[in-house]
């Protein structure tokens, strides 16, 4: 039987705009909440293969794999930077407005 | 201003053109990621956590207005409005598509600017002194040896792929504001019978090891320039570490070798390389002094003027004594209380621009200290540059003072970042914002790096804030007494650290000791800790009996 591991999901930058994106098991979005969740480690390097088969494809790149809490909204980071990465940019958010 | 060349313009055009055919490849899928990231990093362009980031070169940190103007036009179309000026006195646009950059890269090389060697293992963009060409007491404008050696660099082939990146910083003033001392080479001008010539340090460095560079050559012909650096560079290409990135750079081969042993090898390399590389020509030399001959000053009489308190604020810290009585440097703080560290909007770069058009003989610098610097302001028209300043929000009186912070970006932008940064300085700004007290604080260097690679010099901080990962937390070691001046000196580590709710109040306490311990309102933090040592700001830091223990 597999060990337990923290849950994990791939997270990667989309090759144009260079934005957090995660993997969905089938694509790729820009929300974690609905990221492929992996709770073993064969399952997570299963997954992390998987995303990497299709990331040229799906223009995906700096593939990993993130720790993850499941929670009711969903996989939501363990660990600070991931946090911060799904939280996006804090320190003057006035100026990032994309017109 | 050195003026780019037909040679200099097209060899940036062909560049650009070939950028512009590696990221089609890159998006037509002919190139592999693996294939295309050395060749996006050879442009200057990194991934971050957010966004990709374009860190473009401002060669020894000088600008003319019209490339100000340019970056601030390149923010607003291809990016979000504002850039960042860092502490190798560049720039980086954060928020760049990869679809973009070629265009971005071809405005930039419009106004002859570009984002080469500003990554990878090369000689990154040579910094200086960034009052150079009009601080008193300067033997000779810094940034024609700047120059020269950013010519001299440039793509060399030789020196394309080092075991590490390359730092290269110049002086020409007793007093080191360029931090030589903590670059790979440092070089300092200096006069000796009536002639100019270098002493050079090599093998400083911050970053995980930090070290303090070690003098090499006290005296070196300025004819004798390219060849000895040649020697120095050929030296560390063979003999430095390709076995681990972290003891890759010079200053470890300085540390494992010895200086005497590496001066000999550098010695009998410049004996050899001297015979076939010759004497810097005296052609290049004369033809780059023309690009930085001084400005046709004005010679108004000085009309003496009463400053209302602000404006008397903002004189009593923003500005530095020019070589001309008349004039003065100006420096423009990027640190508003509370703001970002080297942030810039693209309505205050042409403000800035406009400035130095109308008052600055069209000359702006970016000091490594991340503020924005008019070299040549004459007495008379400081009153209507402030006022222009504070109408842009760009007139904060801090410069030298507790909220004149050297942040990195940190976890806010960086991939390699272990903590935030920028958080830490907007706070430690905030809490000290009244301006009075800063002033009565009076000078104080606090640097924060979100990082163990140090691109916030916390190591030479007067205060030295690092960020690290410990077991999932941020947590903030701290250093007291670093100095990055001809004085130079690393921290010392106060003991544990603390967590990222702890470590403002902790430097509130660190001041708060400081200033229980001062003699006179005189002494400085730096003198104060120098004379009394780590114990009393240890005590405030971690208590009575736990300091004893940390």
């Amino acid at each position: 039987m597999a060990r337990a591991i923290p849950a994990q999901v791939v997270c990667a930058n989309h090759l144009i705009e260079g934005d957090a994106i995660w993997f969905t098991g089938t694509g790729w979005c820009r929300s974690i909440t609905k990221a492929q969740v992996a709770e073993t480690p064969e399952a997570a390097q299963a997954l992390l293969a998987l995303a990497q088969a299709g990331a040229e494809d799906a223009r995906a790149v700096s593939l990993y794999l993130a720790e993850v809490a499941i929670t009711p909204a969903g996989p939501y980071p363990t660990h600070f930077r991931e946090i911060y990465r799904v939280r996006g940019h804090k320190t003057h958010p006035q100026l990032h407005e994309v017109s | 201003m050195y003026a780019y060349s037909e040679f200099d313009r097209d060899f940036l055009r062909a560049r650009v053109a070939e950028f512009r055919g590696q990221v089609a490849r890159r998006l037509d899928g002919s190139l592999s990621e693996d294939e295309f990231k050395p060749l996006r990093l050879m442009n200057g362009l990194y991934l971050q956590l957010h966004a990709y980031m374009l860190r473009v070169a401002i060669p020894y940190g000088t600008l003319s207005g019209a490339q100000m103007r340019a970056l601030a036009d390149i923010s607003e179309r291809w990016d979000r409005g504002y850039g960042h000026f860092t502490t190798r006195q560049n720039i980086q646009f954060n928020w760049p598509r990869l679809s973009d950059v070629p265009d971005m890269l071809e405005a930039l090389a419009e106004v002859g600017m570009h984002a080469i060697q500003t990554s990878g293992n090369c000689i990154r963009n040579v910094t200086a002194d960034h009052f150079a060409g009009a601080a008193a007491g300067e033997v000779e404008d810094p940034r024609l040896t700047a120059e020269l050696i950013r010519q001299w660099s440039t793509d060399h082939p030789e020196f394309a792929y080092l075991p590490r990146k390359f730092k290269v910083a110049v002086t020409a003033s007793e007093q080191d504001r360029a931090v030589i001392a903590f670059h790979d080479i440092g070089l300092r001008l200096r006069e000796r019978d009536g002639e100019i010539g270098y002493q050079v340090v090599i093998g400083g460095g911050l970053g995980r090891t930090p070290f303090i560079g070690k003098e090499v050559r006290d005296w070196l012909p300025k004819r004798d320039l390219l060849a000895y650096l040649e020697a120095i560079l050929r030296v560390y290409n063979l003999g430095g570490r390709r076995d681990n990135k972290y003891k890759a750079r010079i200053k470890i081969l300085v540390h494992e070798t010895g200086l005497e042993e590496l001066r000999a090898m550098i010695e009998a390399e410049f004996a050899t390389g001297r015979r076939l590389l010759g004497d810097v020509s005296p052609e290049v030399i004369a033809q780059i002094a023309k690009g930085f001959a001084p400005p046709a000053f004005r010679d108004d009489p000085v009309v003496p003027f009463s400053p209302g308190p602000a404006f008397r604020s903002f004189l009593d810290t923003n500005l530095h004594p020019h070589k001309r009585a008349d004039h003065v440097s100006v420096t423009v703080s990027t640190k508003p209380i509370g703001g970002t560290p080297g942030d810039v909007t693209a309505a205050q770069m042409r403000v800035l621009a406009d400035l130095a058009k109308q008052f600055g003989y069209d000359e702006l610098r970016i000091s490594h200290e991340q503020n924005v610097i008019l070299p040549h302001i004459h007495y008379n028209d400081l009153g209507a540059v402030y006022e222009a300043l504070a109408q842009a929000g760009l007139a904060t009186a801090n410069v030298g003072l507790v909220s004149d912070i050297i942040a990195c970006p940190g976890l806010d932008y960086c991939a390699l970042a272990t903590a935030r940064s920028i958080p830490i300085a907007q706070q430690i700004s905030t809490l000290f914002g009244d301006i009075d007290a800063q002033h009565d604080i009076g000078p104080l260097k606090i640097k924060i790096s979100g990082c163990i690679n140090a691109c916030g010099h916390h190591h030479v901080g007067h205060i030295g804030i690092l960020g690290l990962d410990r077991a999932g937390v941020e947590n903030y070691q701290l250093t007291l007494g670093g100095d990055g001046t001809e004085d130079a000196a690393l921290g010392d580590r106060t003991g544990p650290g603390f967590a990222y709710d702890e470590v403002v109040p902790a430097v509130e306490r660190l001041i708060h000791a400081y200033l229980a311990a001062r003699e006179t309102t005189d002494e400085s933090f730096l003198q104060t800790y120098r004379r009394v040592g780590l114990a009393p700001f240890k005590a405030a830091l971690y208590g009575e009996r736990d300091a004893a223990a940390a």
